[in-house]
């Protein structure tokens, strides 16, 4: 009798405490509070947290849309795209392989360091630092040495010439010295201190980064006083926050949620045009009849590009002829895209010797492109109607991925590939090369070409030499040349914000309407 | 009791051991956590060098010596992504997990005996045959549908609970229920059975036969001795909600082990994923043990046996 007494306390007891637990842990309603206060900021959902904080460990996706907002670089990203100033308030290139920054005077960290040339130096000595293993080193791997001329003037060389080089200075995030040198790279990556707009007030693991205005800011403080960032893997409860008026700003929201969040009171959808270029890789290494290029131009021919753009992206993709837009350096729009033509395709595919098709298998993952799975099956059906029996293989990305990069994919691959800085050189010498990134053709002529264009920083030389490229590039057919895939937001009622090209979530532009 | 506990956690340790070792093998077969880890534009020899500086250029089976090495010690390495030791990035997200698991796993308790008796008292009429259809459907339904259905049912239709989130109880409503409804089926159906079974025992006919009520009989004789297979059947499904933790935490950005866990798998960050997958193993041992102790409780019989 005592016994089951005890037992049925314990069992009320431990319901009783968990009631308990839970009431403690409500939280206050929030009314009549400012937009974007500590009670009611400004909230921003994207789909992954970031690893760490500290630009000299990382430049994840996820991890650059908060340093953006904490971290300032030598250059800014403008919104169309060029390079302008930054904490250095000019520069100039005094040699083909050198830049002269001159800093802005004034500007402190916000733990009230001053800004100087030395944590420039730092900043890149760091990235450089065996024991730091930082995955930027990579991006910077041109760079030879840092020189500090006087307090606010900074000397970057680079050991060879580089076309790209100044876009680079744009992701070059400047750290404190002092700050990151006491408290050690690990903690830093938790708690950083940077000049930006913002800073880091707190950081719950897996649910919420907090930052808060910074008033000393020295292009004058931002508009909103707290921004949230918060991760919700899953797209269509990203959705769901925004309809529900709990976010202001998600990030990649389906597509095909556009309606339903359009018709939404709290919410809009809103899209740019973006960087990334979606294809079809054909690896004409393998054995394949791939091999043969009237096969690959044949599959050109036969995918109704429009069609695709205009059904599954509800127009807000660009066509892309040869992985390039116009915008991009040495376009050349002589080039014609390959327009939808099946009863070439056919004629194509008999005179390589396949009157009656072929079979063949195409790489591709579900949920990391925008409409993704549609695409593909879209572009397995028109590939089908001309004889070619596609039969797709479905990866999750991170095994997609290593088998992309290591370059053991089916012959096919469907894969998008970011151009950040307009220039082709990001996209030919990892595509379209003999020893690129990815595997496509192998084609010495090309190879020169791109060899050609990559010695040198003489712009209108690269415009002529990549103008080249195009032409031969496109006869080459390395890919089913497909389209730029749109960055895709949803947007609260309240907020006032313009989403960028690049995806960068600038929160200093962004305000909240009462 | 002593000796069958031991028994019972020497199995647990070679199950764990079993099951990390898949994990070290898949993650490591296929992907490669440093091509995630690096920008796309890195060059081979980039990749190779910091491949290298963490050591998974050595043999397969080199780095398989190594892991186990320091599994006997308990150190799971750094993650590769943030650098932290994973034992603690998985320490700092178990206490979402477990207050998640335990508070679907009494609702479930709570909703789904009473449920179950009612539709076994009730047996064959139309609201017996209701609770069935539905606690059918209930299993059949996949969790991430019922989770968005009932975040869009419940924070945007009638907006009374947050979306997604993690901080306050209101919080914890939404993937309970999620997680409740999936457990509340099973819980519901083995309480019927058992309950049944039990009610056709002579002894209930000799309790009823003694006038004793039919409410006291229920709830002191027939729920008593139905407790083990419906405490059986909660344990069993611990494990599901464990796994199931993965999918409702992405959805409601819930900050626990299963949102870690399929963020590591996606990076290859195999120091993550393996912690993640011990700690897991861990707690349903743990709970499988404390479950066989809780028998003994419950059903002094079995304490006599042994």
């Amino acid at each position: 009798m005592y016994r089951r007494r005890r037992e049925r306390g314990v069992a009320s007891l431990l319901v009783m405490g968990f009631v308990l637990f839970a009431l403690l842990s409500l939280d206050t309603p929030v009314y009549g509070q400012a937009p974007g206060s500590m009670r009611d900021p400004l909230v921003v959902v994207q789909n992954a947290e970031p690893s760490g904080l500290d630009p000299v460990l990382n430049r994840t996706g996820p991890a650059y849309n908060v340093t953006i907002n904490v971290f300032d670089a030598l250059l800014r990203k403008s919104r169309d795209g060029r390079n302008v100033p930054g904490l250095a308030e000019s520069f100039e290139r005094d040699t083909p392989t050198s830049w002269i920054f001159h800093l802005r005077s004034g500007v402190t960290f916000h733990n009230g360091e001053a800004l100087t040339a030395e944590a420039v130096k730092y900043t890149v000595e760091e990235i450089f630092n065996p024991n730091v293993e930082s995955t930027r080193a990579t991006d910077l791997d041109w760079v030879d040495r840092v020189e500090v001329i006087d307090d606010l003037t900074v000397r970057i060389v680079a050991n060879q010439e580089y076309a790209l080089a100044e876009h680079y200075f744009t992701e070059l995030q400047i750290v404190p010295p002092g700050y990151r040198g006491r408290v050690g790279y690990q903690r830093f990556d938790e708690a950083p201190i940077g000049t930006g707009p913002f800073q880091v007030e707190r950081w719950d693991r897996g649910n919420r980064i907090v930052l808060k205005r910074n008033e000393n800011y020295w292009a004058g403080p931002a508009p909103v006083e707290y921004v949230e960032f918060r991760f919700v893997n899953n797209a269509a409860s990203r959705v769901a926050t925004l309809l529900s008026g709990d976010a202001d700003l998600i990030v990649d929201p389906p597509i095909t949620a556009r309606n339903q969040i359009n018709a939404n009171r709290n919410s809009r959808f809103a899209s740019a045009t973006g960087t990334r270029v979606l294809f079809v890789g054909l690896d004409s290494v393998q054995d394949s009849p791939l091999q043969d290029v009237r096969v690959r131009q044949a599959l050109n021919y036969a995918v109704d590009k429009d069609a695709i753009i205009e059904r599954l992206l509800f127009g807000l993709a660009e066509k892309t002829g040869t992985l390039l837009t116009a915008q991009d350096l040495g376009f050349n729009e002589q080039v014609r895209p390959y327009p939808y033509d099946p009863n070439r395709a056919r004629r194509l595919l008999r005179e390589a010797g396949y009157p009656n098709g072929f079979s063949i298998t195409l790489d591709a993952t579900s949920g990391r492109y925008i409409n993704d799975g549609a695409v593909v099956q879209a572009i397995a059906g028109y590939l089908g109607e001309v004889g070619v029996e596609v039969n797709i293989n479905t990866m999750e990305f991170g095994a997609f991925n290593g088998a992309l990069f290591s370059k053991s994919t089916s012959p096919m691959y469907f894969v998008g590939w970011g151009n950040p800085v307009f220039d082709p050189s990001f996209i030919y010498d990892f595509i379209t090369r003999t020893d690129g990134l990815l595997r496509t053709i192998e084609d010495p002529e090309i190879d020169a070409l791109l060899d050609q264009a990559r010695s040198t920083t003489d712009q209108a030389l690269r415009r002529r030499v990549y103008r080249e490229a195009m032409a031969k590039i496109n006869d080459a057919a390395p890919a089913i040349f497909l389209y730029k895939q749109p960055v895709l937001f949803g947007l609260s009622s309240r907020i006032d914000w313009q989403p960028r090209s690049d995806e960068f979530l600038y929160m200093y532009d962004a305000r909240l309407r009462r | 009791m002593g000796r069958f506990i031991g028994q019972r956690v020497v199995q647990g340790a070679v199950a764990i051991l079993v099951v990390i070792s898949v994990v070290f093998f898949v993650l490591n077969l296929s992907g490669d956590p440093i091509r995630m880890l690096l920008p796309p534009t890195a060059s081979a020899d980039e990749v190779a060098a910091m491949r290298a500086s963490y050591g998974l250029d050595r043999p397969l089976a080199v780095r398989y010596a190594i892991f186990l090495t320091q599994m006997t010690r308990f150190d799971f390495g750094a993650s590769i992504q943030t650098r932290r030791p994973a034992i603690e990035m998985v320490l700092e997200r178990l206490p979402a997990t477990v207050v998640l698991a335990f508070s679907a796993l009494i609702v479930a308790a709570l909703v789904g005996v009473p449920l179950g008796m009612f539709s076994a008292v009730k047996r064959g009429s139309p609201a017996d045959a209701t609770v069935v259809l539905v606690s059918m459907a209930g299993q059949a339904t996949p969790v991430f549908w019922i989770g968005l259905l009932l975040i869009f049912l419940f924070a945007v239709v009638i907006p009374i609970l947050p979306p997604s989130g993690y901080g306050t109880a209101a919080h914890l409503v939404l993937p309970t229920v999620t997680i409740a409804l999936f457990l509340l089926s099973g819980v519901t159906r083995v309480t019927r059975t058992a309950t049944l079974d039990i009610l056709s025992r002579p002894f209930v006919t000799v309790l009823k036969s003694k006038g004793i009520s039919e409410r006291l009989v229920l709830f002191k004789h027939v729920l008593r001795n139905a407790a083990i297979p419906v405490v059986t059947q909660l344990s069993l499904q611990m494990r599901f909600v464990i796994g199931g933790s993965v999918v409702v935490e992405s959805i409601f950005g819930w900050p626990g082990i299963g949102q870690l866990l399929a963020q590591a798998a996606y990076a290859r960050d195999y120091p993550v994923v393996i912690a993640c997958t011990f700690f897991v193993a861990l707690f349903i041992l743990v709970f499988n043990v404390a479950l066989d102790i809780a028998y003994t409780i419950i059903d002094p019989r079995i304490r006599a046996w042994r």
